[in-house]
């Protein structure tokens, strides 16, 4: 996708052209809020002049963790380069979009704009001469809906009353996927069924982490508008089913400078640069404080526990899948590091500025990783876990946040303005869930006592 | 009629039955009857049958919702019994899908001249876009041929006919069309 977009660097001209070539009529303005939903401003293909010049407003108060009432007024300013037409089918009308900066009435950017946050990073490391790539892979549920068009947990491999036809529709939907993701651009690696029933994966090419972010955002949307139009919901809730693997979104990551990969050293061990050895002990040394933002919902702890290939402790390896960051055996431009907590419920914005962060400080301080672990951890008792210093990840979203508030570092990252909210709506979250009587306490307690 | 099955999308199951009983009594197959948008589209996409027809009003979402995905995924024809207000919301924004609305209450003979036409075009326009297809395909091959030909006429000093007689047997020891075969030396000797 690197090489189209590079070329596809579109101006305000190109974008007029392509909405009056292509009989556009309808243009999104979208853009994330702090929780990563997408939001976004609909207009008509004659207001493009307006919001190309900056001048499209909305109301910021509206949007969850945005601002208050007396500062309402945000520009949107949208980023021609992702211009984009929805290559659904099922549409009367042809419809474009345009991922946007918020920006304040005063022309600054607005420093609650995930995105914003995510550029402001990028540019520091730029200012080390570094420049971040990033590869997600996205794992999703596809699940029936019922007949009042409400969700359900059933997916379509065990839904026995539809084991009419030979095909496998989430075979089919998810073949659709892949197609209206390469029409929108993207260069698809990989689509194959996971390992829980009716779980999927979609792996797109990486490429520069602002754009990976942008991916993921128009990714999630593309997979749940074709599942709808297979009758199906698809879903990126990180454990959705207990006792299967939960959905997770590794994240592949390398640094590049002056166009080299900055992670590859034929001469060092495992081929890998001092700079990756630092980026590793940076992650390491910060993910409990990030796991918040890559693991944001009370729902990703449950996917953090042991037997579901997902990781809990704080270590790496190149072989073994269960750690926390894994050394994929490519080498060369290939050579990359893959963190695996992380799940598709993560706004990528604050996420990848988190990952970016830490490395960052890791190679500033020039930090060493403790030994790598090769042996599987999750056959270690706790002695053994002291001898190798392997921590874990926190429990719950509770000891997240809580680690959260304690880093100065992600205070600078996300600034004050998401820093505090994030927390603050965070806690909110949890404390809701601690309040509430579970499904599981009333089957263990209510007949026992 | 080769190709006939129709499924009925319609809340109410009554009204479902009543509908599949006047098409098998005239000849249809029914394969399936829905009570729900997102079932008649699973079904649709796993029978794959010629027709879809549709109430309007369904439990999850609008009949037109439905029949937008089905016709715009050019999966099957759509029938859409509605009211007259939303027939004119559907004819305003239909455009070029293939999506028919009758009104209701619709009398029987209507409804299976209807069902008839809509089946019968649809074969007609597949017949059609199949023969438009071949026509597009024998244009491209003998577009290679040529080039081929000439290639092998210029460079081995082949009359036309030998040039093409040796297109005919490689594509024929090979199992390889004529297009694959012109493609491949025209890559090779450029």
């Amino acid at each position: 996708m690197r090489g189209v977009l590079e070329m596809a660097k579109y101006t305000s001209e190109d974008v007029k052209r392509m909405v009056m070539e292509q009989d556009v009529k309808f243009i999104r303005l979208q853009f994330t809020d702090i929780f990563g939903t997408l939001k976004n401003v609909s207009i008509t293909s004659d207001l493009l002049e307006k919001a190309l010049n900056n001048q499209c407003m909305f109301d910021g108060s509206s949007i969850e963790g945005f601002v208050r009432v007396e500062e309402s007024d945000m520009f949107l300013r949208p980023d021609p380069n992702t211009f984009a037409v929805y290559p659904w089918r099922a549409q009367s009308d042809r419809v474009a979009r345009m991922i946007c900066d918020v920006y304040n009435p005063d022309g600054t950017p607005f420093s609650g704009d995930p995105r914003y946050v995510l550029k402001k990073t990028l540019k520091e490391a730029a200012d080390l001469g570094y420049a971040l790539n990033a590869g997600p892979e996205c794992e999703f549920f596809l699940f029936q809906v019922d007949g009042s068009g409400v969700p359900t947990t059933v997916t379509h491999d065990n839904a026995g009353y539809f084991d009419l036809g030979p095909v496998d529709l989430g075979e089919n939907a998810r073949r659709d996927m892949c197609l209206l993701l390469e029409e929108m651009g993207f260069e698809i690696e990989a689509s194959h069924h996971e390992g829980a029933p009716g779980q999927h994966e979609i792996d797109f090419k990486y490429t520069d982490a602002l754009e990976t972010a942008d991916n993921i955002m128009t990714f999630k949307l593309v997979v749940k508008t074709v599942a709808h139009q297979h009758g199906l919901h698809a879903s990126f809730m990180p454990k959705p089913i207990a006792g299967i693997n939960g959905s997770g979104m590794h994240t592949n990551l390398s640094l590049s400078k002056d166009g080299k990969n900055a992670f590859y050293d034929p001469a060092g061990e495992l081929a890998l640069s001092e700079t990756a050895y630092s980026y590793i002990a940076g992650i390491m040394k910060h993910i409990k404080s990030m796991t918040a933002l890559t693991n944001p919902l009370v729902n990703s702890y449950k996917r953090l526990v042991p037997g579901y290939e997902a990781p809990v402790y704080i270590a790496w390896s190149t072989k073994n899948r269960s750690p926390l960051i894994r050394i994929p055996a490519a080498s060369g431009a290939g050579t990359r590091i893959e963190l695996r907590n992380p799940d598709p419920s993560c706004n990528p914005y604050l996420a990848l500025a988190a990952m970016l962060a830490a490395g960052l400080d890791g190679i500033k301080n020039n930090l060493k990783p403790v030994k790598s672990v090769e042996a599987n951890i999750y056959n270690m008792d706790a002695q053994e876990r002291a001898v190798h210093e392997i921590d874990s990840l926190p429990d719950n979203l509770y000891e997240a946040v809580r680690e959260l508030k304690k880093s100065e570092l992600m205070r600078n990252v996300l600034g004050d303005h998401i820093f505090d909210r994030y927390i603050e709506a965070k806690m909110l979250e949890w404390n809701d869930y601690r309040t509430k009587v579970h499904k599981w306490e009333i089957e263990q307690y209510l007949t026992r006592y | 009629m080769s190709r006939s099955e129709i499924i009925i999308a319609a809340g109410n199951a009554e009204a479902g039955n009543k509908i599949r009983q006047v098409l098998i009594d005239n000849g249809y197959t029914v394969t399936g009857i829905c009570s729900s948008g997102n079932e008649a589209i699973r079904k649709v996409r796993t029978l794959k049958p010629a027709l879809l027809l549709a109430n309007f009003e369904l439990p999850d979402m609008t009949g037109f919702e439905v029949a937008k995905i089905i016709a715009g995924n050019d999966l099957c024809s759509v029938i859409l019994l509605a009211d007259d207000t939303q027939k004119g919301y559907v004819e305003s924004r239909a455009r070029d899908l293939d999506i028919v609305c009758l009104n209701r209450p619709v009398n029987r003979a209507l409804l299976l001249n209807s069902v008839e036409l809509t089946i019968r075009s649809r074969m007609r326009i597949e017949k059609l876009e199949k023969e438009l297809n071949d026509m597009k395909n024998n244009l491209e091959t003998r577009k290679e041929v040529d080039k081929a030909k000439g290639l092998l006429m210029e460079k081995s000093g082949l009359s036309e006919q030998e040039a093409y007689r040796r297109l005919q047997k490689q594509s024929m020891d090979t199992g390889i069309s004529m297009k694959e075969v012109a493609k491949i030396i025209i890559d090779t000797m450029k």
